[in-house]
């Protein structure tokens, strides 16, 4: 079996809105292992907590309890849960790229630019930086005329592959996915199943939402049912 | 790493008594004493400046934040409690144990700071390029020629028509004025800038172009920014990081995203909320 590459245990969110004075769960008591060069599906109704699940992995909303075990490039393991902001947006960096449902770019940034940004942030020069972009914008299948422009001028599902351009410009260690092809067209959403298809290849560890069960069926190597604040394994 | 750490920092404006610090904060829902007037300003604020990372403070106006950044930045010296400075060759130094020469050398060599208000850190009686030749001088330099070339790469990067760059800046557009605060600040390779709701007073196109240019700068140089602001937008923006603050306190800190996201403090969800 490969290796290990996150181990959620008993992961727990629950939001409080203090202006009403309320408190609910979005999800409850979650485990999950997620493995290099495989693809972990998260299924459920719409409102069972998928989507939260990835966002409390990426840390873009703050876990309430439970622990997300990260083992990183170097062979050191990171609990997500605890990790200090610095040691979150260094692995954000290089080794944890999430594709979420909405692309939030810099409104007059061009593409490549929005591609390119999260190499800027390491030590290459940004002329290699954007000359990378382009390659992943090329292999992603975004049409050169729009590679200098600004995505807020794209459609939905142009908006996506720069979305994904984004997350891959960095090979990533592991990769979550929120329905990344919910807005595109058949032949892009070809060509998205084939990127996934190369990357669980390349040994990256891969957990998402797939709107479609087709396809779903077609990537995943397990399926974890999320739904009624509990969540249970499945073979 | 950390380019600035502090501990319970605090400072009171005022005769202060000993009920000042509990009577006052974001729970009590001032920052005024109610025994005996005093404005706590700051109130035990613990706080990490991640280095080569843009930090947003945001918070309502009278939340400290700018009382902060003028203690860190080194104009102000009554604050109580500990801040750590991390030079560039690493050492940490105390801000409160440094005499008021020291900090004025930190201020001229390794800080820049660009205000909200042009008059405040550019001097209208001098030409625009003389702005900048001064803190040259500062920094050391003193071959006319050189400081005469490193005022126009300036400029020009930071998108001043070099051809104006004799006139007063009192001349210019807030925008213009704004760049050349930045080339300014930016004149002895500062490695922490202290940006004070530099956006704040100009038009959204200006505003615009003025965050571009501070982005690429940030992308290019890896400065460490303390971005004083209470347009979440503007935040939203820039920073990797965050602290929200409150009547001198610090209610929540986190990574940008998060905290818009899912803020946790009752009073970072109603700013977030009243943005969006």
């Amino acid at each position: 079996m490969s290796a290990t590459i996150l181990e959620v245990r008993n992961l727990k969110k629950r939001f409080t809105l203090h202006e009403t004075q309320t408190s609910f769960d979005a999800f409850d008591n979650v485990s999950l292992t997620v493995r290099a060069g495989s693809f972990t599906g998260l299924v459920g109704a719409s409102g069972a907590g998928k989507s939260s699940i990835l966002k409390c992995i990426y840390r873009r909303y703050l876990p309430s309890g439970g622990n997300c075990w990260f083992h990183t490039t170097d062979g050191e393991i990171v609990d997500l849960v605890t990790a200090s902001d610095q040691r979150t947006l260094e692995l954000r960096r290089k080794e944890i790229r999430f594709v979420s449902q909405f692309l939030h770019t810099l409104p007059r940034q061009s593409a490549r630019k929005a591609v390119a940004e999260p190499l800027i942030q390491s030590e290459i020069t940004p002329e290699d930086a954007l000359n990378q972009a382009t390659a992943t914008l090329e292999r992603i299948g975004l049409p050169q005329r729009l590679w200098d422009l600004p995505p807020a001028t794209f459609s939905g599902g142009e908006r996506q592959l720069v979305n994904m351009a984004r997350a891959l410009i960095v090979r990533p260690r592991l990769l979550l996915l929120d329905e990344p092809t919910a807005s595109l067209d058949p032949a892009s959403t070809r060509k998205m199943v084939e990127e996934i298809a190369r990357l669980k290849a390349e040994g990256v560890a891969l957990l998402g939402v797939f709107h479609d069960p087709e396809l779903m069926d077609a990537l995943a190597e397990e399926k974890i049912h999320v739904g009624g604040g509990v969540t249970w394994e499945k073979a | 790493m950390t380019v600035f750490e502090t501990q319970n920092l605090t400072r009171f404006y005022g005769v202060r008594c000993p009920r000042c610090l509990e009577k006052t904060g974001a729970a009590a829902g001032t920052n005024i004493c109610p025994d005996c007037g005093t404005v706590v300003a700051l109130n035990n604020v613990n706080l990490r400046v991640p280095k080569g990372e843009i930090l947003g403070v945001i918070g309502e106006s009278g939340s400290g934040k700018t009382t902060l950044l003028r203690y860190l930045y080194g104009v102000d010296f009554g604050a109580t409690g500990s801040a750590l400075y991390r030079n560039p060759s690493g050492e940490m130094i105390e801000l409160g144990e440094l005499d008021p020469a020291q900090r004025r050398r930190l201020r001229d060599r390794e800080f820049g700071i660009v205000f909200q208000n042009p008059h405040q850190g550019l001097n209208f009686r001098i030409s625009a390029g003389g702005n900048i030749a001064e803190r040259v001088l500062v920094s050391g330099e003193r071959n006319y020629g050189n400081i005469r070339e490193r005022a126009t790469l300036l400029l020009d990067r930071t998108g001043v028509p070099t051809r104006r760059m004799d006139e007063s800046p009192a001349g210019f557009s807030g925008g213009m004025q704004q760049r050349v605060q930045i080339a300014r600040a930016l004149a002895t390779e500062p490695c922490v800038l202290f940006l004070d709701e530099v956006t704040t007073s100009l038009d959204l196109s200006v505003q615009a172009k003025i965050l571009d240019l501070i982005l690429e700068l940030h992308q290019r140089t890896r400065l460490s920014i303390l971005l004083v602001t209470h347009d979440i937008g503007v935040a939203r923006m820039l920073a990797s990081h965050c602290i929200v603050m409150r009547y001198g306190q610090v209610v929540e800190t986190g990574l940008m995203d998060q905290i818009l996201e899912d803020p946790q403090h009752a009073y970072t969800q109603e700013l977030i909320g009243a943005s969006l």
